[in-house]
């Protein structure tokens, strides 16, 4: 009897031990983009087929970069952080996960605001905008996505056959955990929905006739409002979130082809059904001028 | 172990039978307890909540909102302090009964009452202005108290909030592991104690810096939405206990004085509805 429990012992030992070995080598196979330390390599899962990410996390921190014109340079291998998250940078030698404090690093690192104008009230009402946005509306989305229905997602993620099914099932299980976990996931999809139909229309109730979200010129909580908002009208066609905001909200539509406009001149070329798709991994961009002449 | 293993070879049958007797009696009894449903007067919210806490009305910030909300809105209603053992539908510690119809969570509830009496308690705001005050809601209950959720059942293990959360040591483990796996499910438990306290005072400077001079959250006068925000905040205000929460949370008076301005305003009774740190009981 022990002698089995001791043998048993040795496999489990042994398969975590070649586990880990696997995901050490898989890090070190992937190739590491060789770039000077004042480039950020913002790690991300690759681009969708009707917008640059099908998350909007990442497209949060990309948008965040080029509002800022950070030189950075995508890495669309995949890999994930420590904290076993997406997206997340490495820059100046430190890899940081969490998108919003990728943001926070950078903006620190290279002192940049793009918040100046606005008053610490407005400033916090914008911070609280972005977390109702993204604790809140966010994990409806992942509800409707990942339900009982996913034929929308299955046109979304840029994968087929076997990959694609095992990808959704995995993720239906992370989703159903993650928001029995919140709370959210214990009601009703009528009650979600209903939670749903209140952020999005105080998103538009507040965003009203401005050009951005908060006045006439575009600051920080637009990259987190357009990551996700886009989501909606791009990445869950024919949803009820979809629907809901085309026929109702239609501001918001308005609003994500502002944002596209002004940051995203070149957004054709990284979506992946259009045929002015290029890959863009390994591609710097916002040098430095101090890059550029030597 | 090879005893055991003979003992159970052995007792099998009787083993199994108690298995099953057990769970018969189980099942039969939670059925009776159902059926066994006190009738309550009619016209009347009955709030199914936890006993009172030892300095704010009660130690779960949304028993506090609802029940804010329900003197708001001056709506007659009764207090249970039963919901421990008698739980909602989704198996929480706040909610409501009203002729007959049981509700669930604490937001369902108070929207059910607005349809139900047709209530508005925000008709003097503008759509935007709702709108802002909507978004601090949701920061404060579907953000901020996961970081509190963390300070109090993970952080602070050995808090003074236990000589009132009266529980034995062993539940408190399986909370704790229970509360870590929850707050990584939501997204805020995967990060460090030092980076979620840093959440922390930045919420606390958000909310600071947005209510600024003005009593409520909208103004001179208080909106739906000032009971959400109260009950997180009388959390790190009265139910602090010392913790790296509510040394932070007294460094913005403006808060505080919120605190006091909203107890003031609509707890005026507050001294009965307390156990001022268990020496007595409750009356109200």
């Amino acid at each position: 009897m022990f002698l089995q429990i001791f043998i048993a012992g040795i496999v489990i030992l042994i398969t975590i031990l070649i586990c880990r070995l696997g995901s050490f080598l898989y890090r070190w196979s992937t190739k590491r983009h060789n770039v000077p330390p004042d480039v950020v390599i913002l790690y991300q899962i690759g681009r969708g087929p009707f917008a640059p990410s099908v998350s909007p996390f990442p497209l949060k921190l990309e948008t965040f970069l080029r509002m800022t014109k950070t030189p950075y340079v995508n890495d669309h291998s995949g890999k994930f952080s420590s904290k076993r998250k997406t997206p997340w940078i490495e820059y100046d030698g430190k890899s940081i996960a969490d998108s919003q404090f990728c943001i926070d690093y950078i903006k620190k690192k290279r002192g940049v605001d793009v918040n100046g104008d606005l008053s610490p009230s407005d400033q916090a009402v914008a911070r609280a905008f972005q977390k109702m946005t993204e604790e809140n509306l966010y994990w409806t989305m992942c509800i409707e996505m990942f339900g009982e229905d996913t034929s929308t997602v299955e046109k979304v993620i840029p994968y087929k056959g076997l990959k694609l099914w095992l990808t959704i099932w995995f993720l239906k299980r992370v989703i159903k955990k993650e928001t029995w976990g919140h709370g959210i996931g214990r009601h009703t999809q009528d009650e979600v929905w209903t939670i749903a139909v209140d952020d999005m229309t105080a998103i538009s109730n507040f965003l009203g006739n401005k050009e951005f979200f908060m006045g006439s010129e575009p600051s920080e909580v637009d990259c987190a409002m357009f990551g996700m908002l886009s989501m909606i009208i791009l990445n869950m066609p024919n949803s009820k979130h979809d629907r809901y905001v085309r026929e109702n909200l239609p501001n918001i539509v308005r609003y994500c082809e502002r944002m596209k406009q002004r940051f995203w001149p070149d957004w054709e070329s990284h979506i992946l059904t259009s045929s002015k798709y290029e890959n863009d991994d390994g591609k710097i961009y916002f040098k430095s001028q101090e890059e550029k002449t030597s | 172990m090879e005893d055991v293993k003979t003992f159970m070879v052995a007792h099998l049958k009787e083993i199994c039978g108690a298995a099953v007797i057990g769970f018969t009696v189980m099942v039969v009894y939670k059925r009776c307890k159902r059926k066994i449903k006190k009738s309550y007067p009619r016209n009347t919210v009955i709030h199914h909540t936890i006993p009172r806490g030892p300095f704010a009305p009660s130690l779960t910030p949304f028993a506090l909102k609802l029940e804010t909300y329900l003197r708001m809105a001056k709506v007659p209603y009764q207090n249970e302090f039963d919901s421990v053992v008698n739980r909602s539908s989704k198996g929480k510690l706040t909610w409501i009964e009203y002729n007959g119809e049981e509700v669930a969570d604490s937001e369902f509830c108070i929207k059910f009452i607005n349809k139900t009496l047709n209530i508005d308690l925000d008709k003097d705001f503008t759509d935007e202005e709702k709108a802002i005050a909507y978004s601090f809601q949701k920061v404060a209950e579907e953000y901020f108290y996961w970081a509190l959720f963390l300070q109090r059942w993970v952080y602070d293990e050995e808090g003074e909030v236990f000589k009132y959360i009266k529980i034995p040591w062993i539940f408190r483990k399986i909370g704790k592991r229970g509360a870590i796996k929850q707050a990584q499910a939501q997204g805020i438990g995967r990060h460090s104690q030092e980076e979620v306290q840093t959440l922390i005072f930045e919420c606390l400077q958000n909310f600071s810096s947005f209510l600024g001079k003005k009593k409520f959250l909208l103004g001179e006068k208080p909106c739906q939405a000032d009971c959400a925000v109260f009950g997180i905040l009388s959390q790190c205000y009265w139910h602090g206990f010392g913790s790296f929460t509510e040394q932070e949370f007294k460094k913005f008076e403006n808060l505080c004085s919120y605190c006091e301005r909203m107890k003031a305003e609509f707890w005026p009774d507050w001294d009965d509805c307390i156990t001022h740190d268990d020496t007595r009981e409750a009356t109200k």
